[in-house]
């Protein structure tokens, strides 16, 4: 057993070698330099030598930071309903598209196309179709209703509340058909036998979906989420492209963007140069969303007691 | 459900055939009315000019657009006309206790147009501004709001951006590094990059999600979530040091450089360990009983299980790459033309001011069309291939 | 087998692909001149004239040889940053005009006194010479310059029964606005965007400085400047003859005024090619005077010499030359672009009558701020000037929170 598992070993760490040795060589490096940074003010230079020590005090800073907070909020507001629906539009366009239908593999690739496309192209489009005035969403609503409507007068774009969710939506329709393509391949991975015991239990389909399928497709939800709480705290070009970080409201006699999320907020930074401040801000999301997912997992093992996983 | 309307005509049912009767008709009309109106203009656009001579003036391609309204609004409406027949026909040949299910299955299909023709609509957005004359980008057509291809076709964008419309042809330099800045090198070069990275990237990923997912090494756990936390911290960080490292290499504005520090890709290892573990262990163990090495265990079970996932891995890494214009611009020698790749040659197109919408647009074009035929060869594999590749126990 | 096939040709193509790219060396000639690196971000154009200059100046410098390399606009500060950080930076560079601040306090590039730049600096023109001005030394020389103006809709006015001409003050400025606006159409007076720069015009005509002279406070809270910004949320809220294009995700003024939707906007010269193609009806006159007579803001590039140029003296002396009355009487004869050598001025003779407003114009622009990054100015700013147009906050609260955000965060760190 001892040589079995050893041989087992080698052979994994083998396997796992050329990945390895990139990551260390090409991303250790930067993070530990990045980390160092955050304990730095902003560079007197270009060179990567003349920086000034300050300490705690860019973690600091970020505490009184009434901006990062707010872009914090933002982002979890963008995570909440990004990923669920997200999920929900490509696991609707997977179950649909896994089904006999007629011109099912010209549905395929149509909904993956998108994914090809610049974030910046399908973002200026987004914009013109919610502007209002010209857009296609404001000359609909002015067929069917008055002039005085929403979508016509503000547009989507232009109200705190609705601007990051028509954000969203544009995302959602771009990248939906990525978590299309996983969902259908994992589907192909669920052996028919298991359905056919559940029609043999009398399951109808909404019990089959949500007892068989979605439990066999953990994984890849798994992912979805993980890449999508990743996607909120990095989004930043969807953002540049249509709202800038606008519209903006006071909140607490603060003037704050109701779509300016972290990764928007940390690039502003790091294009004003206070790369110390960017790193620190980096590091502190680090935190939080490690802390979060620590959190989740003790409540989860609460909730569950001496369930295995 | 459809029992208490069984033989009976309900008018329930025929109102909301109706109602997505209409639907079709507005959908079909619109969608084939843009479509028709796109190839008029296309060939329009070629008609009136061979490429490489001078174009025709705009009033010419007007005129004969102006001549084939009725052609293409005529086949848009002979299309509507034969949908909606052969619909009709088909609800009334549907038996009765099955028409519920032919209209749940007819409004299926609309949803699914509706949905194809929003996804899709930036790049028939795209298409259509390429063909705009300069000037002519952001006029809305007033008639019709939702009319967005051109009435005054050229094709002199896509020549400004192949460098074959008469002023770039009239300035052409004698220096022979002059003459290698052009779309061309700046195609080829992209084209090695990103297929080269992309190759690596699922080589390596798939051999380490093979081990996160299926084999045993010590630490493999913690190993895994170090990678995932990595992943939380923003790529632009890294810039800088990864830029300093590839100089103290001396990998400045070769190939390596445009790729090299991006070969570890997390994102990949985490999505194809993701889907191996969807693949069930039992295919396995057979094939280590049949007594296949660790290497054939990997290439006859995993990669054609994986195949889909990984063809999909590769396309968003070359897609990657073919686009990542930042760190490309930093690591590029602009003094030499064969190191500067597709995304870095496009923004030298575009001025401080001057944003020429249509000549960004049919930039894009060209740099869309590749990854698009990619695309077309590759979905015979991951998109119809995924139902042959169903495991049956 | 198919699939073999398929196999083997994608590799014998991908080995012809390494075969022709892979290799990065080019021969370039050495011929025993010395190389002065310039970076610019010139469109084609522009670069063939700047090579003809380049001859003219090599035939007087015998020993040295200019070599132009094209960075893109787009990403020519990330690529000096870094460039500079490894020290593989140019001899001499062409950067927009609110870099030059960065790179002067970041100790990158030359001081141009150290060439006896006083002697020379008359020629200039006074507003882009200034975008070069930090801490009491020049440090960029101007090469190109632009500002906006005011573009109007001629046909929109004569269906306003108006003459078609731009109001001379803002007060006229509201009064014909109010009979060009018609909201239930859809037509505005005028449409402004949401960026400091873009508005710039506003508080430069009210004699409002954003940056103190010196360069160590933030004016941006003074009674002139909310007064700008009063009369600009008056022209949405008081009078509604502006489109409310400054709020996100609305259509840009240029394109409701290629639409004949917008009566009125701020433009630069560097569309009238552009809007020539429309065939609409539009004229350019001078922007509306306020308090302090008409005025606008001032775009463009300078062209910085670096530090560690071991020749730096002659690419200072190629700038001159690049620069002088005569060269830039060439290059905005040829290009169509607004001259900044003074000298240059008597030069020129344009067809286009727009581009005479425009000269005109630029004698009045106010002085741009110039700070160590523009866009955090700008991203402190244009929140502060949203929420005051939007109502949200008053435009006197709005502007204080502003300037205090500035003197913390930009001057005083």
């Amino acid at each position: 057993m001892a040589i079995k598992s050893s041989k087992e070993t080698a052979a994994s760490a083998a396997f796992l070698a050329p990945f390895m040795l990139l990551f260390v060589v090409f991303l250790i490096f930067p993070i530990f330099y990045s980390f160092y940074l955050s304990f730095f003010g902003s560079p007197t230079d270009y060179s990567l030598t003349n920086l000034e020590f300050v300490g705690l005090q860019n973690y600091k800073k970020i505490f009184t930071d009434f901006q990062f907070w707010w872009s914090l909020m933002v982002t979890a507001f963008y995570g909440v309903i990004a990923i669920p629906s997200g999920i929900a539009a490509s696991l609707a366009l997977a179950m649909l598209l896994h089904n006999k239908l007629f011109g099912k593999s010209f549905f395929r690739s149509a909904f993956f196309l998108p994914n090809v496309l610049d974030m910046l192209v399908v973002g200026v489009i987004w914009t013109l179709i919610y502007a209002p005035k010209f857009g296609a969403l404001a000359q609909i609503t002015t067929f069917f209703f008055s002039e005085d409507n929403f979508f016509n007068t503000t547009g989507l774009l232009g109200h705190p509340l609705t601007a990051l969710p028509a954000v969203v939506l544009a995302m959602v329709l771009k990248g939906a058909g990525f978590g299309m393509v996983l969902f259908l391949a994992a589907l192909q991975n669920i052996p028919e036998t298991v359905y056919e015991a559940a029609d043999i239990d009398g399951a109808n389909e909404w019990q089959k979906f949500w007892k068989i399928t979605v439990p066999l497709l953990q994984p890849i939800i798994v992912f979805m989420c993980i890449t999508g709480v990743i996607g909120a705290l990095n989004a930043f070009t969807e953002i540049y492209a249509m709202t800038s970080g606008g519209p903006q409201q006071v909140v607490m006699g603060e003037t704050v963007g109701s779509t300016s999320v972290a990764g928007y907020y940390l690039y502003k930074q790091f294009e004003s140069g206070n790369y110390g401040y960017a790193a620190a801000i980096s590091y502190m999301l680090l935190i939080i969303t490690l802390g979060i997912t620590w959190l989740q997992q003790r409540i989860a093992e609460r909730k569950a007691p001496g369930g295995a996983k | 459900m459809t029992g208490q309307s069984h033989g009976t005509m309900s008018p329930v049912r025929v109102a909301i055939f109706m109602v997505l009767l209409a639907a079709m008709i507005s959908i079909c009309y619109v969608v084939s009315g843009q479509l028709f109106k796109f190839a008029a203009m296309v060939i329009t656009a070629f008609a009136a000019g061979d490429p490489v001579a001078p174009a025709a003036g705009p009033a010419q391609t007007a005129d004969m657009m102006n001549r084939l309204i009725p052609v293409y609004n005529g086949l848009a409406i002979i299309l509507t006309i034969a949908l909606v027949m052969l619909a009709v026909k088909w609800y009334i040949n549907t038996r009765a206790e099955e028409r519920s299910t032919f209209l749940k299955k007819m409004f299926l299909y609309e949803a699914l147009v509706v949905g194809v023709v929003v996804v899709l609509f930036p790049f028939f957005w795209m298409l259509c501004t390429s063909f705009k004359p300069s000037g002519q980008e952001l006029i809305i057509n007033k008639a019709n709001p939702f009319d967005i291809v051109p009435s005054e076709p050229t094709l002199m964008n896509f020549k400004k951006v192949l460098k074959i419309d008469e002023a770039s042809i009239a300035q052409a330099s004698q220096d022979p590094i002059e003459q290698k800045k052009n779309f061309g090198t700046y195609f080829l070069n992209s084209l090695l990059v990103a297929t080269t990275a992309a190759f690596l990237v699922t080589l390596f990923a798939s051999m380490g999600a093979y081990v996160f997912s299926k084999k045993e090494l010590p630490y493999k756990q913690q190993i895994f979530m170090l990678l995932l936390a990595t992943m939380m911290i923003p790529g632009m960080m890294f810039m800088v040091p990864q830029f300093f490292m590839v100089c103290q290499m001396g990998f400045f504005g070769t190939k390596w450089a445009m790729f090299l520090p991006h070969l570890a890709s997390v994102f990949g290892i985490f999505m194809l360990k993701q889907f191996m573990d969807t693949i069930p262990n039992s295919l396995l163990e057979a094939a280590q009983i049949d007594g296949a090495s660790e290497w054939q265990v990997f290439r006859v079970v995993i990669i054609p299980l994986a195949f889909p996932i990984i063809l999909t891995l590769f396309l968003l890494t070359f897609l990657f790459h073919w686009s990542n214009f930042l760190w490309q611009l930093i690591v590029t020698n602009f003094e030499n033309p064969l190191s500067i790749t597709l995304p870095v040659g496009l923004a030298l197109f575009r001025g401080q001011y001057t944003s020429e919408l249509g000549l960004i647009m049919s930039a894009s074009c060209f740099s869309i069309v590749p990854i698009a035929v990619l695309f077309l060869f590759a979905q015979r594999y991951f998109i119809e291939g995924m139902t042959q590749g169903a495991v049956k126990e | 087998m198919d699939e073999k096939k398929i196999f083997i040709a994608a590799i014998i193509a991908y080995l012809a692909l390494v075969f022709v790219c892979w290799d990065d060396s080019i021969a370039t000639t050495a011929d025993g001149r010395k190389i002065l690196a310039f970076w610019h971000t010139y469109n084609d154009l522009e670069e063939q004239v700047l090579k003809e200059i380049i001859k003219d100046w090599e035939k007087l410098n015998p020993g040295f040889t200019v070599r132009p390399v094209r960075i893109p606009f787009d990403g020519h500060k990330p690529k000096l940053r870094t460039a500079l950080t490894v020290g593989q930076g140019p001899d001499m560079a062409r950067v927009d005009w609110s870099f030059v601040c960065e790179l002067a306090r970041k100790n990158a590039v030359a001081n141009l006194e150290s060439f006896e730049f006083s002697k020379i600096r008359d020629q200039y023109l006074k507003a882009p010479l200034e975008t070069g001005f930090v801490d009491g030394n020049y440090y960029g020389i101007p090469d190109q310059t632009t500002c906006v103006a005011m573009f109007y809709n001629k046909q929109m006015f004569r269906e306003a029964g108006l003459e078609p001409a731009v109001p001379a003050t803002w007060e006229e400025f509201i009064e014909v606005g109010k009979k060009l606006t018609n909201s239930s159409n859809g037509q505005y007076a005028f449409a402004m965007t949401n960026t400091l720069w873009w508005n710039l015009p506003f508080f430069n005509s009210f004699g409002a400085r954003v940056i103190s002279a010196d360069g160590k406070k933030c004016e941006l809270a003074s009674d002139r400047a909310v007064a700008a910004l009063e009369m600009m949320a008056s022209l949405v809220n008081e009078h509604k003859v502006e489109a409310g294009a400054w709020r996100p995700g609305a259509i840009s003024p240029e394109q409701g005024f290629v639409n004949g939707k917008y009566a009125m906007i701020f433009m630069g010269p560097w569309n009238l090619a552009k809007f020539k193609n429309t065939n609409m009806d539009f004229g350019v006159g001078l922007i509306p005077g306020g308090p302090a007579g008409t005025s606008t803001n001032v775009g463009g590039t300078d062209i910085v010499v670096f530090k560690h140029s071991p020749y730096a003296k002659e690419a200072y002396n190629f700038l001159t030359y690049f620069t002088n009355a005569r060269n830039q009487a060439r290059w905005c004869s040829k290009l169509n672009q607004l001259p900044i050598n003074l000298g240059a001025y008597d030069l020129v003779k344009f067809e286009d009558e727009h581009l005479k407003t425009f000269m005109e114009q630029m004698k009045h622009a106010g002085v741009n701020p110039v700070v160590t990054s523009y866009g955090l100015l700008e991203d402190i700013v244009n929140p502060e000037m949203e929420a005051a147009l939007s109502g949200q906050k008053s435009v006197r609260d709005a502007l204080t929170s502003a300037a205090e955000k500035i003197q913390t965060q930009l001057l005083d760190s």
